[in-house]
């Protein structure tokens, strides 16, 4: 068997790919997210999901290589050789698979040893990283099945663009219509990234994948099997077998798929949720030495995210600083946005990764809008709740501070004639003003005519 | 020029899997309708879904070109017409398929997308192989896949395009051109030696 697959790894074309696979990581996000800030879990998934450009290649080696004996037509001449053929097969694909396999584990290798050098807080998260390599083995083996059964010219192209598209149908089924058969996705983040280190993460629906993929890997593996079932009736009764505990192990992962929960904290399922296991990690946030201080995780305290974020929130909320009822710090925070809450009044932040030393301009308006906006809704009141009035002074905090003020939406002529009209009085009449109407504007009894 | 007989132009046209090949092609362009409602709107993921549809498609196209007869066709003088028919003819009846299937959501675009995959997928069989031809394009939708993610999409990526964009369908023509050219002039390369 070892001189089997030492031949199989001289001939095997999976190697011919892989150039082709680190260019398109290399022209891919994955490899513009290799700068600080450095969130171990974001790292981790981000490898796991590297399986979107491994996966279809991976399928389509396989198929290449299962169809080798057809297409070279030496099926006949090899049936006269002593070999268990589906050994002989398994052996091809063992090859193919092995060298996907290794280009995964040097990427992982690479990818979070570059974490290890920028990380702040945590160690390294493996269940998003298994559940990928496992979802590597299941494109691979289903390919082999394809190029087995499939047996034209046809099969190599519809392994690869197959594999894509269920990859990225299944996804959009989840982002676009929350359906549960969408976690199952190799794409779906394990784990919820507004609350990477905020709580222990749960590995739920890695798991819940890892069982889902190794029931289809099983019905991949069974139909390979099956296909040359007339050869061996050991290899029959293997096929039968293994077809009969990947369909049952697939159809366990869809029950326990029907009863996973999209929640703050990730996905729970609730067959593999430990709940005492979700408790929120202790810390102490780092903090800017700036007007209004900025707060954030230690985690996110690395590159330039604290300097940027506390420069953004302190160029927005200048105007109103000093106002009662304005924050007094500004700390990050595991929820949705919402407006100033505590006492002492503290603006929360959502948590997100600044790599470089700005925003990119698309969630930059988006992230812009929610930090005025925020200033002037209620307490857990999300921003895209806000009346026109509280709309009207965040397009003026926005416009004072040179910012795009596109992000506050919906946007009307009153809402803008009001944000002009506030722009134009004196600092001091401006802080009079909030300082009268603040609570009245927060509880949206005002309306963009009643802003001087 | 005389007119190839229409046995000879059947008989290239079985040779190359045409019945499978289009069967194959109307399947896709029935998932892409099936799937339509996960193929809309923003984001990487119905971003992408119909590009790798239509990659499918060209994919299958480019396949289809690989002669059985290697070198001998070679000396044949109607094969560059019918290689000219035959890759005309998908084309044709897969942007009919596709655009039918994306009715109601800029189906130009996926006539668009799939003519300049096919491109890219012919230009890949004359250089490299016709079993192989699907590297390219499959390899050039996850980039695009990639820009939509990071929301850059641009002439790079064209097929992100919206179909508004006459640049990008300079591009596709472009490249369906040069393709249909080459595989026309050269066919598709031989991955194997010729039977003996």
């Amino acid at each position: 068997m070892t001189g089997l697959l030492r031949i199989e790894a001289r001939r095997n074309p999976a190697p011919l790919v892989l150039p082709l696979l680190a260019l398109l990581l290399w022209l891919t996000p994955l490899a513009q997210n290799t700068r600080p800030v450095a969130l171990w879990l974001d790292r981790s998934v981000d490898v796991g999901a590297s399986v979107e450009l491994l996966g279809p290649f991976a399928a389509a080696a396989a198929a290449w290589t299962a169809s080798r004996d057809h297409r070279r037509k030496m099926t006949d001449l090899l049936a006269s050789t002593p070999r268990n053929p589906y050994a002989r097969t398994l052996a091809a694909w063992l090859v193919s698979l092995g060298w996907m396999v290794a280009f995964y584990v040097a990427l992982a290798a690479v990818y979070l040893s570059i974490t290890a050098t920028q990380a702040t807080w945590g160690g390294p998260q493996w269940w998003p990283v298994i559940a990928g390599l496992v979802a590597l083995i299941m494109c691979s083996a289903g390919g082999f099945a394809l190029g087995l059964l499939l047996r034209t010219r046809f099969a190599t192209p519809l392994a690869a663009v197959g594999t894509l598209a269920v990859i990225m149908g299944l996804m959009s089924m989840a982002v676009n219509s929350n359906a549960a058969i969408g976690l199952l996705s190799p794409l779906y983040p394990a784990f919820g990234l507004n609350a990477l280190v905020f709580y222990a993460p749960q590995p739920d629906l890695s798991i819940l994948k890892i069982v889902c993929y190794v029931g289809v890997l099983g019905l991949a593996l069974g139909l390979a099997a099956w296909h040359f079932r007339a050869d061996r009736p050991s290899v029959r009764r293997a096929g039968a077998a293994l077809l009969a505990a990947g369909l049952a192990v697939t159809a366990t992962a869809a029950g326990l798929d029907a009863t996973a929960r999209v929640g703050n904290h990730g996905v729970t399922v609730p067959a593999f949720h430990n709940a005492a296991a979700g408790h929120a990690v202790p810390y102490t946030p780092v903090c800017s030495h700036t007007r209004l201080p900025v707060c954030v995780h230690p985690a996110y305290d690395g590159g330039s995210e604290l300097a940027v974020l506390s420069s953004l929130i302190n160029k927005i909320a200048g105007p109103v600083l000093g106002v009662p009822g304005m924050p007094v710090r500004a700390e990050q925070a595991p929820a949705a946005p919402s407006g100033v809450q505590g006492d002492p009044p503290v603006l929360p932040i959502q948590p997100f990764i600044i790599q470089g030393t700005s925003l990119p301009p698309a969630p930059a308006e988006s992230i812009d809008a929610d930090i005025a906006l925020s200033l002037f809704v209620p307490a857990h009141v999300d921003p895209e709740h806000a009346t026109p009035a509280q709309r009207g002074l965040a397009v003026y905090l926005l416009r004072q501070a040179h910012d795009n003020p596109s992000g506050v939406w919906p946007l009307d002529q009153a809402i803008t004639a009001a944000a002009a009209r506030f722009a134009a009085l004196a600092p001091a009449a401006r802080t009079a003003w909030l300082t009268t109407h603040l609570a009245a504007l927060r509880a949206g009894s005002l309306t963009p005519q009643d802003i001087p | 020029m005389n007119p190839l007989p229409t046995r000879l132009v059947w008989l290239h046209l079985r040779s190359r899997h045409a019945p499978l090949a289009t069967a194959l092609i109307i399947a896709i362009a029935a998932v892409l309708r099936l799937m339509q409602p996960w193929a809309v709107g923003p984001g990487p993921f119905a971003g992408t879904l119909p590009l790798a549809l239509a990659t499918g498609a060209a994919a299958i196209i480019a396949a289809s070109t690989q002669s059985p007869f290697a070198d001998p066709e070679h000396a044949t003088w109607p094969a560059p017409r019918l290689r000219l028919i035959q890759v005309a003819a998908f084309v044709l009846a897969a942007a009919g398929l596709l655009a039918l299937a994306r009715l109601g959501h800029d189906p130009l675009a996926a006539i668009r997308n799939l003519a300049g995959l096919t491109g890219l997928a012919l230009i890949t069989a004359t250089l490299i192989s016709a079993p192989l031809a699907w590297i390219t394009p499959l390899a050039y939708v996850l980039y695009c896949g990639a820009m939509i993610d990071a929301q850059a999409v641009s002439l790079w990526s064209w097929p992100a395009l919206p179909s508004a964009n006459h640049t990008a369908t300079v591009i596709a023509l472009v490249l369906l051109g040069t393709g249909i050219t080459a595989i026309t002039r050269f066919g598709a390369r031989d991955s194997q030696p010729t039977p003996t």
